[in-house]
């Protein structure tokens, strides 16, 4: 499927800062049969890209001169595979294993070990992980309703669970929790969705678990759209990954000075028609 | 206690030779003159502020390090064999080091099991795909070396832990030595003690010949976390030593892929930072956000290869505990060589068999956690009262692969300068080991002394004191 996207984030300051530095995870990520036809990021600042551990491609850009906004704009055309329920092979330098470890955001509580052992028998290493990541992605999605506001960013998977609620970036934690509890290697996507039934667009996070049994045992990651309760298919836009929102989230930065902080953040998401 | 090997005394009394003349030095003096010597060392030691902040039960108080003025000795020949055998293991545990953050080969071809590298707390992914200078990750090794007796008298060498992170305690090593100095003269004239002083220019220059590429006079600094850190003093020894700036995180900033320091005459570019802040607080935008003591942004100056981390990040994998048991293969691997330093054996709790063993005879072992380190954490079983290893044994339990064990080590002994008199209190040895183009070391290291009769602790942090060390140049 073909995606035309805008991502707008503005950041304004009640008064000057004097100085700035943003990590900007927009660019698409090439893997898995996406692809990216045109795609550009507008910026102030000084600005340098590079690829990090986990092979995603990072904009960094730094501001010495007073500033009261920082206004980023990344857009373009990408193409997502069409299939859904893909299996990736590993596409990074951080090997699968390292995935498995929690981080300070996906430490598992009592709840999650409990929720955990509930969808996933064993070890995670058998035939039938792929039912049982079902299963507990059902099991989150029921659990917890999407609710705006509920969390803040930095909200642990265990805070979310105990609240039932949360948004997308807090059902990818609880089912990543959940897998690391039992020595599933899971992963944070942070990207785009298209809801084509809603027409709203959105900034998207998900998970992708590893499969060691895919692709004839060499293992594969599959996509778990947690908060839709489905497969990952063609309406997602992959952008970032890592082993949280913290490794992957699409903005992350340090400011000096600046007082109080405005974020606004304008997606839109819409199929491209060719000829059009 | 069991056979102790005395570093001066051999057993039924005889001077060791490379005592002789210290003993010889010691029945001149009279004892009055010792008394008032060391009493100057006490005194000296408080103006000058080398003191320790005590965490843990006293939280809070700042304790001056006790300086011992009977020197531990090593003749010419026993320091030869271990400055050969710590530059092998060095060797070994950096080409481990490029190896997982690069190919895995080590993993690959199944001599270290993927789990105990890559679920690690200390492997840092964010490492992979950078490429450090010189394949250089632990430029500073502060190894941890201790001699224990053998059934037949004779002693050995045992390296007990690798500290590859940010290891302390070098200036005490250069400050026992100007106090001996400085204390008793005669007795440099009695010896011909291989000298230390310049350990702070094989520093400088370590980290100058780690400056990134196309970098001719690259710009050093000291980063600090600030006055209240317990090794503070150091941090400021060494930059003054080395002339070089002494910085906390605020003082440096991040702007067009360079990393740069304030000054009064406007930004100045960094190329190399010997960095005393754990991995966990170098740049908030990375690791913990909620980090006030590093520099944002910095990973990615160092991603881009336009500065020099000393030590790198993720060094602390290779120090670990439990892959500490693994460093005599690493030697083979890497080096197609044989361990010329000996590894304590290890019991690796997360083993089914070897965690049985431990449970059943953790009176007789030394317990470790894994992570740990500073002395805290750990049972000394044959030290422990019935309840303490009781109480160890339900931890150990609960997440055995937090946990190894050794045998207790009877460590070998010094005489030292207690209330009652010249008693002999169990030493250690850390020398520190500089890696750049090639490995060097100042000869010896720090020798510290666990005060406490029969205490087998030597760290400062609990109670240890420190001793002058002297190789012998003949």
């Amino acid at each position: 499927m073909r995606l035309e996207i805008r991502h707008e984030t503005i950041y304004r300051y009640s008064s000057p800062a004097s100085y700035s530095i943003q990590y900007v995870r927009q660019t698409p990520r090439t893997e898995g049969g996406q692809r990216t036809l045109s795609w550009y990021i507008d910026t102030p600042g000084r600005r340098w890209r590079q690829t990090d551990a986990y092979g995603n491609s990072v904009l960094v850009l730094s501001l010495t001169e007073p500033h009261s906004e920082i206004r980023v704009v990344a857009q373009g055309e990408v193409e997502t595979p069409d299939e859904r329920g893909m299996v990736f092979p590993h596409d990074s330098a951080v090997p699968p294993l390292a995935f498995a470890l929690p981080t300070p955001l996906t430490q598992a509580d009592d709840a999650i070990h409990k929720l955990a052992a509930e969808a996933i028998s064993g070890s995670g290493a058998d035939a039938g992980l792929q039912v049982s990541l079902e299963v507990l992605m059902n099991l989150v999605s029921k659990r917890m309703a999407y609710i705006l506001g509920t969390t803040d960013v930095h909200a642990t998977a265990a805070e979310a669970l105990a609240q039932e609620s949360g948004v997308c970036q807090d059902l990818a934690h609880v089912f990543l929790a959940a897998c690391r509890a039992r020595g599933v290697p899971a992963r944070y996507i942070s990207g785009y969705l298209l809801d084509d039934a809603s027409h709203v667009a959105s900034s998207h996070a998900w998970a992708e678990a590893w499969i060691a049994t895919a692709n004839r045992g060499a293992g594969g990651w599959m996509g778990f759209d947690v908060t839709q309760n489905r497969l990952a298919g063609p309406e997602l836009c992959r952008l970032a990954v890592g082993r949280d929102y913290l490794d992957a989230s699409p903005i992350r930065g340090m400011r000096l000075g600046g007082a109080e902080e405005e974020m606004k953040v304008n997606v839109t998401v819409e199929r491209s028609h060719i000829g059009l | 206690m069991k056979n102790i090997f005395d570093e001066m005394n051999a057993p039924g009394g005889a001077v060791r030779p490379h005592y002789s003349r210290f003993q010889e030095w010691l029945a001149q003096t009279p004892p009055a003159h010792i008394a008032a010597k060391r009493a100057e060392a006490d005194s000296a030691f408080h103006r000058y502020g080398i003191t320790f902040a005590v965490y843990g039960e006293d939280a809070g108080r700042e304790r001056l390090i006790p300086f011992d003025i009977v020197p531990r000795i090593i003749p010419a020949d026993e320091w030869k064999k271990l400055e050969a055998g710590l530059a092998q293991r060095v060797n070994a545990l950096n080409a481990f080091l490029h190896d997982i953050y690069s190919s895995q080969r080590i993993v690959k071809d199944g001599l270290i099991p993927a789990e105990q590298v890559f679920c690690n707390a200390q492997y840092r992914p964010e490492m992979q795909g950078i490429d450090v200078r010189n394949s250089i990750y632990a430029h500073i090794a502060g190894v941890d070396i201790v001699r224990a007796a053998l059934p037949d008298g004779q002693a050995e060498y045992y390296v007990l832990e690798d500290n590859l992170r940010v290891p302390s305690g070098v200036s005490y090593m250069l400050e026992d030595r100007r106090m001996m100095m400085r204390l008793f003269p005669e007795l440099f004239s009695r010896y011909s003690v291989a000298p230390v002083e310049h350990y702070p220019d094989l520093l400088l220059d370590t980290l100058r010949q780690v400056a990134p590429a196309g970098v001719d006079d690259p710009a050093v600094v000291v980063l600090t976390p600030g006055a209240y850190n317990s090794a503070y003093f150091e941090h400021a020894f060494l930059a003054q030593q080395m002339g070089v700036e002494l910085v906390e995180g605020k003082d440096l900033f991040v702007h067009d892929e360079t990393l740069f320091m304030r000054t009064t005459q406007g930004p100045r570019r960094v190329d190399v930072i010997y960095r005393r802040i754990d991995d966990d607080f170098l740049d908030p935008l990375t690791f913990r956000r909620d980090s006030a003591l590093g520099v944002a942004g910095l990973m990615s100056v160092y991603r881009s290869g336009r500065v020099t981390l000393a030590n790198a990040i993720g060094t602390g994998v290779a120090d670990d505990k439990s892959i500490y048991p693994y460093v005599p293969d690493m030697i083979r691997f890497y080096l197609s060589e044989e361990p010329l330093l000996l590894n304590v054996p290890t019991y690796q709790c997360r083993k089914k068999d070897e965690l049985s063993y431990v449970l059943a005879n953790m009176e007789k072992l030394v317990v470790k956690e894994t992570h740990g380190a500073g002395g805290y954490g750990m049972l000394v079983g044959p030290a422990s009262t019935q309840k303490e290893v009781d109480d160890f044994r339900v931890r150990v339990k609960a997440a055995p692969d937090k946990y190894i064990a050794q045998p207790t080590l009877a460590l070998s002994a010094c005489p030292t300068f207690v209330e009652a008199g010249i008693a002999p209190r169990h030493i250690d040895l850390r020398p520190f080991v500089l890696s750049g183009k090639e490995v060097r070391m100042a000869p010896g290291g720090l020798t510290r002394v666990a005060l406490k009769e029969g205490s087998l602790v030597v760290n400062s942090s609990q109670g240890g004191g420190t001793k002058d060390t002297w190789v012998l140049e003949k």
